[in-house]
């Protein structure tokens, strides 16, 4: 089976800023993908660029072998491409069941209006239910989302992408601000998706352990171009991305 | 005190015109952060086309014929001059419904010309004598249409599945458009269902006190009304146009003769002090603005 995410030489520039020049590369299904780089790198370009907020100004996007240009978000989503903000972007105003159940909408067939509505909410619930219970939500099922800890509204933020059931799931630092506990909870939590619901992870993070601890290969970007792409182990030793990166640390 | 149930009544009438047509503002505020100027408008050309279809329908018909048309009015502006804006500054589409509302006023006036006009049929009378008070036909008309539809839609913002769509667009389009949410289509249905109600509104008035170009002041009250509920509340929007409603018509009964004209300015004077107190009207929600 070949790639489930394939770019290929992406470019855009914004007002002659350019954001990402030439970035290619491939994400394995199955695979914890990770994608570095300071600030301003052009990590959550890329991943804006991937889930359709942007239309990149030269090369392609393909996603289970299809082509995405010209596909808008919503028909990305429908295509099993989830994503995650960084910062969040939960319905504060909403409880967390209703939170996860949007997202639970994805991962049932798209209007099945051959089902009976009462059948339909049913396993909307059901489903929901199950990833709250996954991810320990639970116990907050019905409180407002945005009453939340901090820790645990990034968590509502992941259970209602994985609601979703999608193929390949974009997480923009889902660990920013988060406590060591509670970084190695959602570790466990993604590890376990993957494992579970056979989802490939691609995610953009500032903390380097985790990273090179847990995912498969990793592509670094410094100024929208590729200082490295390859398995974690690589990363501390290649000279570029010392100079760039590691070498501010 | 004798005075006091007919005004109040006659008061909470209106108020409940007022009532949906903040209901209608405010959906569109909150789903799109739109401003929308042209909403006097809307109730305008909600009237007028209630006018039309009564020339040849009885007029209970000729309402129910208005209002499909009047979602696709609302549709239609949605596509036609808020869409094509998307992602400009606010500014600018607030800019687009002030000239909206001209270009209709402009429109009513050479289809229909600038004379008052007067609705041909009636509703059914079901006015009716309790105790020392009469209850007049158009405040039961008026209590009983608004009433229902202004609740029934507060419920289903709250739990029907369209009603949860609704909000999450409102409250975050990005993640609303992550979901797969079809924000453009929601969106749309926002704006008709606004117009829809601007137009029931509209007729109700139409059939009180004729079909005029007047009618757009009494859109203008649309603004105190929902500043007062709280601009991103759609219960509040109701709750104050009953509420502003009924200190109007009080306050014509008992300043008036003490204050000559101050009714005029009662809203906005109501607006100041609630404020003062309550600045995100009185069900608002509380927000900090991070810049």
């Amino acid at each position: 089976m070949g790639a489930i995410l394939e770019a290929k030489d992406l470019h855009l520039a914004f007002k002659g800023v350019k954001a990402l020049t030439g970035v290619s590369f491939q994400v394995q299904p199955g695979e914890f993908f990770a994608v570095i780089g300071p600030n301003g790198a052009g990590k959550t370009t890329l991943l804006n660029v991937l889930s359709g907020v942007y239309e990149p100004e030269k090369g392609e996007v393909f996603f289970l072998g299809e082509n995405l240009r010209g596909k808008s978000p919503q028909e990305r989503a429908r295509m099993g491409l989830g994503r995650t903000f960084q910062g969040l972007e939960i319905f504060r105003g909403m409880s967390v069941l209703e939170n996860v159940k949007l997202g639970a909408e994805l991962a049932l067939p798209t209007y099945p209006l051959a089902l009976p509505r009462a059948q339909r909410e049913g396993q909307l619930r059901a489903w929901a239910e199950e990833v709250l219970d996954y991810l320990h939500l639970s116990p907050f099922r019905h409180a407002p989302a945005g009453m939340l800890p901090y820790g645990l509204q990034k968590r509502v933020e992941v259970a209602r992408a994985l609601a979703g059931r999608p193929k390949l799931l974009l997480l923009d630092e889902p660990m920013a601000g988060l406590a060591l506990e509670e970084k190695q909870d959602l570790a466990r939590f993604l590890l376990d998706a993957r494992e579970e619901w056979g989802i490939t992870l691609l995610w953009v993070e500032h903390d380097l352990r985790a990273v090179l601890e847990l995912s498969d290969r990793v592509l670094v970007l410094s100024y929208g171009e590729v200082l490295y792409y390859g398995p974690p182990e690589g990363v501390r030793k290649d000279p570029k991305v010392v100079e760039a990166y590691l070498g501010q640390a | 005190m004798a005075d006091f149930l007919p005004y109040l009544i006659g008061g909470l009438a209106n108020g409940a015109l007022y009532g949906l047509l903040a209901l209608g503002f405010v959906l569109v505020y909150r789903a799109t952060s739109v401003v929308n100027f042209a909403i006097g408008e809307f109730l305008l050309v909600g009237a007028y086309l209630t006018y039309t279809f009564a020339l040849f329908l009885p007029l209970p018909a000729a309402i129910l014929a208005a209002i499909p048309l009047a979602f696709l009015f609302g549709v239609l502006v949605e596509r036609g001059f808020v869409r094509p804006l998307l992602g400009r500054n606010v500014v600018a589409v607030i800019m687009a419904t002030i000239g909206l509302a001209a270009a209709l006023d402009g429109a009513v006036q050479l289809i229909w010309g600038p004379d008052l006009k007067y609705l041909s049929g009636s509703l059914p009378n079901l006015g009716f004598q309790a105790g020392e008070v009469f209850v007049s036909s158009r405040a039961v008309w008026n209590l009983l249409l608004a009433l229902p539809l202004g609740l029934g839609l507060l419920w289903l913002l709250r739990r029907s599945r369209y009603g949860i769509l609704v909000r999450a667009i409102s409250e975050r389009e990005v993640a609303a458009l992550a979901l797969g949410i079809p924000t453009a289509r929601i969106l749309a249905g926002v704006w008709g269902v606004s117009a829809l109600l601007a137009t029931l509104a509209g007729a109700l008035l139409a059939v009180a006190s004729g079909v005029g170009h007047n009618l757009v002041f009494f859109g203008l009250k649309v603004f105190p009304v929902a500043i007062l509920g709280g601009l991103d509340s759609v219960g509040g929007a109701l709750l104050a146009g009953f509420l502003l409603g009924a200190l109007e018509a009080l306050s014509q009964r008992y300043l008036e003769p003490v204050l000559p004209g101050f009714t005029e300015a009662l809203p906005f004077v109501v607006v100041l002090l609630v404020l003062l107190v309550r600045p995100y009207g009185l069900l608002g929600e509380r927000q900090i603005e991070r810049v």
